[in-house]
C-alpha cells in the first residue's frame, strides 16, 4: 500500500523530529512532526477510500449496445465499448487509473478513451467531440487539447478530478476467430500525493464467439452471357452428358440410345442419324478440409496459419453459398476429426462459421520447459489479473535458508507467491502447491495453462516456435490423408474439395499425400489446394532481391525464396493430377481461389486432369 | 436496460443510463488536466522560492544568489520527490535555528514558524501531486503547453479557412461546451486544492499543539530541577502513544475485515506452508527425486 516515495519521506522526517526535540529546535521538530503527521492524515483517508469507496464502486460494460454475458462477434469488425462507473454514495476520489483488462486477441483502435455521445448528451456536452481530437478508430499523432492520449489507449482512463459517475467509450477489433472474454476492469486508486497505492480487479465478465471473417467476392457471375436457359439456383452446368437442356455436343447414333435425342435436321445433311447429346445439370457440393495442427496455430492472433485458413474457408463458403452450391466441412488437428454435414442457406453458413470460430480456440499447448521470461510473464499476468493474490499480506512466503543468491532468492520468491496464487486459482491442494515451487515441469504446465487461460497466444515464451516442415510435416500428412479419404468415402457425384492445409512444408515429401489425392480425382471430385503463406506474401516466380543489408530483410528475402522452391515443387506436383494451388494470406489469393473453384466448378478441366491422372472415363 | 455488474456488487441497484453527467465529467476530466498542472506547478514555484528565501535569511548571500540556489533546488524536484528538498530544509534549520530555542518571540514566533511549515507543506505537496499526476497520466507540462498551443493554432486555421455559416454555429456551441466543462474542472481543482491547503493547516497547528504539550529534551541540570519542581508533565506522551497504538489496532482490525474470501483463503494457506514449510518440502523433494531415479531406471531398461 505505501509507495517508495512516503517511505523516503518518513526516514528524514523522523530523523528531524528526533533531532529537533532533542536539541530543542522547534522548527524543526514541528517541520518533521507536520510532516509525519500529514502522512498520517493522507493514510487515514487513503484507507477511509479504500475501505469505503471501493466497495461503492459500480461497474457496467455495453459491448456493441449490449450488456449480455455472452454473445458473438465478428472478426476483423470494429466493436464499439462503453463503460460506466458510479459511486454510490458520495465522488469517486482522484486519482484512479481504470483500466478495462483485454486479452491478446483484442487489439485497440482508439488511442485515447472517447466521450459516450447519446442524444441527451449531444446538446449537455458539445465541447467533448471536440476535446477528442479525432473520429472513433482513428488515431492521432498530435497531443490534443487534453493530451491523455500520449501514453495511453482507449481502454485507460485517469481519474483526475472527483467525479460521481462517469462513462467513456472506446473502439477495437478482435484479431482472430475462436472465442474472446473481458474479463473485468482493473482499478489503481491512489491517493493525490502517491504515497499510497492500491490495485484491485472487479470482476466483470463477458465472454463472446468470434466468427472468422470472410471476404465477399465482387462478382463470380460472368459478366458475357455463356447460358440461354437459366437454370435452377444452386444448380450448375457440368460439361458431361446428361439430362440437361443445353447441348453439350453431336454424335452418331448408336444403338440404344432414345429417338427423341436423334437431331433430325443434322441427320439429313450428314445422311447418317446424329445423336444430341445434352449437358449434365447437377448440384455442386463444396466440401472444405481445415488443417487445424500444431504447426498452424503458432503465432500471434491473426497472424497465426489457422486464421488465413479460416479467412479462406469462410469467403470460400460464402461464395458457395451465395450461388446455391452446399457446403460441408472437416476439420482436423491433433484431436482427431470433424465433420460438419453440407448445407446450403444462411443457417449452414453460420453453423460451419460456428464450427471454424470453435475450431480456432487454442487447444492445450505442447509443454514447454520453465524459462525465466516464462515466469515474468505468469508474474505480470498474474499482477494484472488478481492483484489480490499477489499481496505480501496474504500470500505470505515461508523462510528458507536456500538458496543464498539473491537472484535466486527473489525467483524462489516469486514462485512461491505465483504458486500460491495458482493454487488458489486452480483449488490446488496443499502438497501440490508445495510440489509447483520445487517442480520445475509441473509450474510450467500450470503457468502455461493460467497464460492460456487469460487468452494468450501461442508465442515465446507460452509456446516455443517449432522448426518448420520437421515435426508436424508426416503426422499432418497422415491426418490429411484420413480426412481425403473420409470426405471421399461419404460424398456424392460432383464434388469440390477445398483443401486448407500448410502443405508448403510437406513439399518435399508430397509423394505421401498423392494416393489420397489420386482416390479423390479418380472418383471426378475436383480439388483445390490453398496454402496458407507464412510470412502473408504470396510467393512469386520472379527472382527475389532483399530490400536492404538489414536483417530482417535478408531474413524475408531467404524466406520467400523457400517459400517459391517449395511451391514451384508443390505445383508442379499438384499440377500432374489437375488440382489448382494457391497461396493465401491476402484479398487477392482468396479471390484467386474462388476463380480456380469456379473453374473447377464448371468442369472445364476435367479431361486433362483426368489424363494426368490415368483415370478412365 | 440491463446491466452487468460485478459479483460484489450486485445489489439491487437501479439500472444506469448514459447520462450527461457522465459525459459532463468525462470532459471536465479531461479539460481540467492542463490547468491542475499549471495549478500545481506555477504556486509550487512561487512557494519554493519563498521558502529558498526563508531558509537562506541567516546567510549573507545576495537575492540573486539566494533564487538561483532556490531555484536549482526546485528542479531538482523535477527528477527527484520532494524527499531532497525536505532534507536541505531540515538541514537548514539543523544548522540555522538555535538550539533550546523554543518558539522565540512568543506568539508571533509561533505564528512565522507555522507559515513556514504550512508554506513547506504546500510545497512537497505541490511536488508531490505534480509529480503523480503527470506519471498517472503519462504526459508532461511541456507537452502539454505544446498540445495546447498547437491545438488552438490548428482549430483557429481551420475556423478561418472554412468559415461557414454551419461551421461557425457548431464551433460557438463547441466553444461554449468547452468553457462549461473547463469551469466545472477549474472549479473541481481549485476546491480540491483549498481542501489539501485547509487540511495542511490543521495539520500543521495540531503538530504545534503537540510540541507545546510533549516535554522538550533539556539539559541534565535543567531536567532535574525540572522535574523536581514537577513542571514537566509526562502525561500527553503516554496518553498519546496509548491513543496512536488503540488506533493502529483498530484500523488494523478493519483493515483485515475487508479481506476478500480468496484472501482469507490464501491467507490459511500461506499461514499452513508456513507451519509445515519444511516437512513438506522434505516431502516433495524426495517424491520428485523418486521420480526421477524411476525415470532414469526405465530409460536405462
Amino acid at each position: 500500500m505505501m509507495t517508495t516515495r512516503v517511505r523516503w519521506l518518513i526516514l528524514p522526517a523522523a530523523v528531524g523530529l528526533f533531532l529537533g526535540m532533542l536539541r530543542g529546535q522547534s522548527t524543526l521538530a514541528m517541520l518533521s512532526l507536520s510532516v509525519l503527521l500529514w502522512i498520517v492524515v493522507e493514510w487515514a483517508i487513503f484507507c477511509w477510500r479504500v475501505w469505503y469507496q471501493l466497495p461503492q464502486l459500480y461497474l457496467s460494460r455495453l459491448v456493441n449496445g449490449r450488456s449480455d454475458p455472452v454473445g458473438t462477434l465478428w472478426c476483423g469488425r470494429p466493436v464499439r465499448i462503453v463503460l460506466q462507473l458510479e459511486c454510490r454514495s458520495g465522488r469517486l476520489q482522484p486519482l484512479m487509473q481504470i483500466q478495462d483488462v483485454l486479452p491478446e486477441n483484442v487489439e485497440v483502435l482508439s488511442r485515447q478513451p472517447q466521450p459516450v455521445v447519446n442524444k441527451t448528451s449531444q446538446n449537455a456536452a458539445p465541447d467533448v467531440r471536440s476535446a477528442t481530437n479525432g473520429s472513433p478508430g482513428r488515431t492521432n499523432t498530435m497531443p490534443g487539447r487534453g493530451g491523455i492520449e500520449e501514453l495511453q489507449a482507449g481502454n485507460h482512463l485517469t481519474l483526475t478530478l472527483p467525479v460521481a459517475q462517469i462513462s467513456w467509450a472506446y473502439d477495437m477489433r478482435l484479431r482472430a476467430a475462436g472465442r474472446v472474454m473481458l474479463p473485468g476492469v482493473r482499478v489503481v486508486l491512489q491517493d493525490a500525493n502517491g504515497f499510497f497505492r492500491v490495485e484491485r480487479f472487479i470482476d466483470l465478465r463477458q465472454e463472446f464467439r468470434v466468427l472468422p471473417a470472410y471476404i465477399e467476392s465482387d462478382s463470380p457471375q460472368p459478366v458475357i452471357k455463356r447460358v440461354n436457359a437459366l437454370s435452377q439456383h444452386g444448380i450448375h452446368r457440368v460439361q458431361r452428358s446428361g439430362m440437361g437442356s443445353e447441348l453439350l455436343e453431336l454424335r452418331e447414333y448408336v444403338p440404344g440410345d432414345p429417338p427423341k435425342s436423334i437431331a433430325w435436321k443434322v441427320s439429313a445433311r450428314r445422311d447418317k442419324l446424329m445423336t444430341r447429346q445434352y449437358e449434365s445439370e447437377v448440384p455442386v457440393r463444396v466440401q472444405l478440409i481445415v488443417d487445424g495442427t500444431l504447426g498452424t496455430r503458432v503465432g500471434g492472433f491473426g497472424q497465426r496459419l489457422l486464421d488465413q485458413m479460416t479467412c479462406v474457408a469462410a469467403s470460400v463458403a460464402r461464395s458457395a453459398i451465395s450461388v446455391g452450391d452446399p457446403v460441408g466441412a472437416v476439420l482436423f488437428d491433433e484431436r482427431g476429426q470433424r465433420r460438419i454435414a453440407a448445407g446450403g442457406g444462411d443457417r449452414s453458413f453460420f453453423n460451419l462459421l460456428e464450427a471454424l470460430s470453435e475450431f480456432s480456440v487454442p487447444p492445450s499447448a505442447p509443454p514447454i520447459r520453465l524459462s525465466n521470461a516464462l515466469l515474468n510473464m505468469a508474474t505480470n499476468v498474474c499482477g494484472e489479473r488478481f492483484p489480490e493474490l499477489l499481496d505480501d499480506r496474504f500470500n505470505q512466503v515461508p523462510f528458507f535458508f536456500f538458496p543464498l543468491s539473491p537472484w535466486k532468492r527473489r525467483v524462489r520468491h516469486v514462485r512461491t507467491m505465483l504458486a500460491g496464487a495458482f493454487a488458489q486459482i486452480f483449488a490446488l491442494s496443499p502438497a501440490t502447491q508445495v510440489q509447483l515451487i520445487y517442480d520445475d515441469s509441473l509450474m510450467s504446465v500450470y503457468m502455461q495453462h493460467f497464460l492460456l487461460l487469460t487468452g494468450m497466444s501461442w508465442m515465446e515464451p507460452v509456446a516455443l516456435p517449432r522448426e518448420r516442415g520437421f515435426h508436424e510435416g508426416m503426422p499432418r500428412m497422415q491426418m490429411l490423408s484420413e480426412a481425403i479419404r473420409s470426405t471421399v468415402a461419404h460424398a456424392r457425384d460432383n464434388e469440390v474439395l477445398v483443401i486448407c492445409s500448410d502443405l508448403l512444408d510437406c513439399a518435399p515429401a508430397i509423394s505421401h499425400l498423392m494416393p489420397a489425392l489420386k482416390m479423390a480425382a479418380g472418383r471426378h471430385h475436383r480439388i483445390a489446394v490453398i496454402c496458407p503463406s507464412p510470412t502473408f506474401i504470396r510467393a512469386t516466380n520472379k527472382t527475389v532481391s532483399p530490400k536492404s543489408d538489414s536483417a530482417a530483410d535478408l531474413l524475408l528475402a531467404a524466406e520467400q525464396i523457400r517459400n517459391r522452391d517449395l511451391m514451384q515443387r508443390l505445383n508442379q506436383q499438384l499440377r500432374r493430377l489437375g488440382i489448382s494451388v494457391a497461396m493465401s494470406g491476402e484479398a487477392n489469393a482468396i479471390r484467386m481461389v474462388m476463380a480456380e473453384t469456379e473453374i473447377a466448378r464448371s468442369g472445364r478441366s476435367s479431361s486433362s486432369r483426368s489424363t494426368a491422372a490415368g483415370v478412365r472415363r | 436496460m440491463t446491466k452487468v455488474s460485478s459479483d460484489a456488487q450486485q445489489g439491487g441497484l437501479p439500472p444506469l443510463s448514459v447520462e450527461d453527467a457522465s459525459a459532463a465529467a468525462f470532459a471536465a476530466n479531461r479539460q481540467s488536466m492542463m490547468f491542475q498542472l499549471t495549478s500545481l506547478a506555477l504556486p509550487g514555484a512561487g512557494i519554493g522560492l519563498l521558502v529558498g528565501l526563508f531558509c537562506f535569511n541567516e546567510t549573507h548571500l545576495t537575492l540573486s544568489l539566494k533564487m538561483i540556489f532556490a531555484a536549482i533546488l526546485l528542479l531538482s524536484a523535477k527528477r527527484w520527490t520532494g524527499t531532497v528538498l525536505l532534507v536541505f530544509i531540515q538541514l537548514d534549520l539543523f544548522f540555522t535555528e538555535s538550539r533550546r530555542s523554543g518558539f522565540q518571540g512568543g506568539l508571533n514566533g509561533m505564528v512565522a514558524s507555522v507559515t513556514f511549515c504550512l508554506l513547506v507543506l504546500c510545497l512537497l505537496m505541490f511536488i508531490s501531486r505534480y509529480r503523480s499526476l503527470r506519471q498517472t497520466s503519462g504526459v508532461s507540462f511541456m507537452n502539454l503547453l505544446r498540445g495546447q498551443w498547437l491545438g488552438e493554432t490548428k482549430s483557429s486555421d481551420t475556423a478561418a479557412g472554412t468559415a461557414t455559416a454551419a461551421g461557425t454555429t457548431a464551433g460557438t456551441t463547441e466553444t461554449a461546451g468547452h468553457r462549461a466543462a473547463s469551469f466545472l474542472g477549474v472549479s473541481l481543482t481549485v476546491q480540491s486544492l483549498l481542501i489539501a491547503i485547509l487540511r495542511l493547516l490543521v495539520i500543521c497547528l495540531a503538530a504545534t499543539v503537540l510540541l507545546t504539550a510533549l516535554p522538550q529534551s533539556l539539559n541534565s541540570r535543567e531536567w532535574l530541577t525540572e522535574t523536581a519542581d514537577g513542571n514537566i508533565f509526562l502525561w500527553p506522551g503516554p496518553a498519546l502513544l496509548v491513543m496512536i497504538a488503540g488506533l493502529l489496532v483498530v484500523l488494523s482490525e478493519i483493515d483485515w475485515r475487508q479481506q476478500s474470501a480468496s484472501q482469507a483463503s490464501l491467507y490459511l494457506r500461506s499461514v499452513f506452508l508456513k507451519g509445515h514449510a519444511a516437512d513438506m518440502r522434505r516431502m516433495v523433494l524426495r517424491k520428485l527425486k523418486a521420480t526421477a531415479s524411476r525415470r532414469k531406471k526405465r530409460e536405462d531398461v
